[in-house]
């Protein structure tokens, strides 16, 4: 089971960043760098582990402990405001 | 006039494209006998949406057809051009502003706030704080904007001259400033900028390669009833594509849509009027839709015009400088 966004939840690439916007409530969240990188990477078929370790091949500068906290500080983020499931 | 299953291709081109929100509008859109259907094939979308309406057609059904699609209904913004019939119906026919005021009660009964759109012309300038004072009565919000001169079959005669139309931006401001948040629109903005350049809060910041703020075909793009695509709905001639044929991302990277936004993005101080005006810096470009169908470089907005606002009624503010 991976992590989705939810059918109300579109999340929207820009030229410098993104944004995951929940149709329902109207909530914007703008995202950039490794978030921005996370969520193209949320598409129901990866879980939390999978997606980790693509972000340490896509950002090795970063280093694997940072990226698991920022990784878990945003899914927590976007679980808090309805913005992820479990799918 | 498109079927509900052509709007559902052109909603799924719109989904397909990340489009976040989008405004149902008209014309009136509740003359569609199929709106409901239409409505419906929006709200079953990731997308949310508001109305624009002159809610003369709305009743019971029509005020539970709209609330049923909350949440993702984001507002619904009705028409009102005066205080009183007199006022309303001499811009809206005969009728029109008790059929309004009906409408709006069904709305309110069904727990639904409309906000509220105020087109400021010569009908009803004079009386622009009881408009305010009557949405606000009834609803949450008031955008007051003036009527702009471009678009298919408007009628003569209505747009503001210079004098009246700083009047009503200076009381559209005033009657901002005591509904905090409440009252918005070009007419409040406009004043704002005066006022922001006569404190000199706003002069010398300005960009020299800066051109008309316009979000059309940027931010916003307009679809017609027929599926054709526009930049905004003051340049519906302004065919850029059309869907459902092709996808908005095609249209929006078409040559028509790229000389758009070239033409609406070129430096104001190409143009001679613009380059030497001492208001340049503090100018914020404005609509490009009443300068668009003039020929030559496009020129500047008259509704944002610092120049054209301060010499308006004021000539001596204008000859000091």
């Amino acid at each position: 089971m991976g992590l989705g966004f939810p059918g109300n939840v579109v999340f929207r690439e820009e030229p410098e960043g993104g944004i995951v916007f929940n149709v329902d409530t109207g909530e914007m969240r703008f995202v950039e760098g490794v978030a921005r990188g996370i969520c193209r990477l949320i598409d129901r078929r990866r879980k939390r582990n999978e997606i980790l370790s693509e972000l340490e091949a896509r950002y090795p500068e970063i280093g694997s402990v940072r990226l698991a906290e920022d990784l878990d500080d945003f899914l927590s983020a976007l679980r808090a405001s309805s913005m992820l499931e479990d799918s | 006039m498109l079927a509900p299953g052509e709007w559902a291709r052109i909603l799924d081109r719109l989904v397909e494209a990340r489009l976040l929100s989008v405004t149902v509008g008209g014309g009136e859109p509740f003359t569609r006998p199929d709106i409901a259907s239409i409505l419906s094939e929006v709200a079953s979308r990731p997308l949310r949406f508001s109305v624009n309406t002159n809610a003369t057609l709305i009743g019971r059904r029509e005020a539970a057809l709209l609330a049923s699609f909350r949440p993702r209904l984001d507002s619904v913004t009705v028409s009102l051009d005066g205080p009183d019939a007199e006022t309303h119906d001499r811009v809206r026919g005969s009728g029109a502003f008790d059929a309004a005021l009906g409408g709006v009660e069904c709305l309110l009964a069904e727990g639904i706030r409309p906000g509220f759109r105020c087109t400021v012309s010569t009908l009803n300038a004079g009386c622009l704080a009881e408009v305010v004072d009557l949405a606000l009565e009834m609803g949450d919000w008031i955008i007051l904007n003036p009527f702009l001169e471009s678009g298919p079959c408007l009628p003569a005669g209505l747009s503001l001259d210079p004098r009246a139309f700083r009047e009503s931006c200076e009381a559209a401001l005033e009657l901002a400033e005591r509904r905090k948040g409440r009252v918005t629109g070009t007419l409040v903005e406009m004043a704002a900028d005066a006022r922001a350049f006569g404190s000199g809060r706003n002069r010398g910041a300005g960009d020299r390669r800066k051109g008309h703020s316009c979000g059309g075909c940027a931010n916003i793009v307009t679809v017609l009833p027929d599926g054709g695509v526009a930049p905004c709905d003051h340049l519906v001639s302004l065919r850029l594509g059309s869907l459902p044929g092709s996808s908005l991302s095609a249209i929006m990277e078409s040559d028509a849509a790229r000389a758009f936004r070239a033409r609406v993005e070129a430096p104001l101080a190409e143009n001679p009027e613009c380059a030497e005006c001492f208001f340049f810096d503090a100018c914020s470009g404005g609509c490009p839709a009443i300068p668009w169908n003039l020929p030559g470089p496009l020129g500047p907005d008259p509704l944002s015009c610092l120049k054209r606002y301060f010499e308006a009624s004021r000539p001596e503010e204008s000859a000091r400088r």
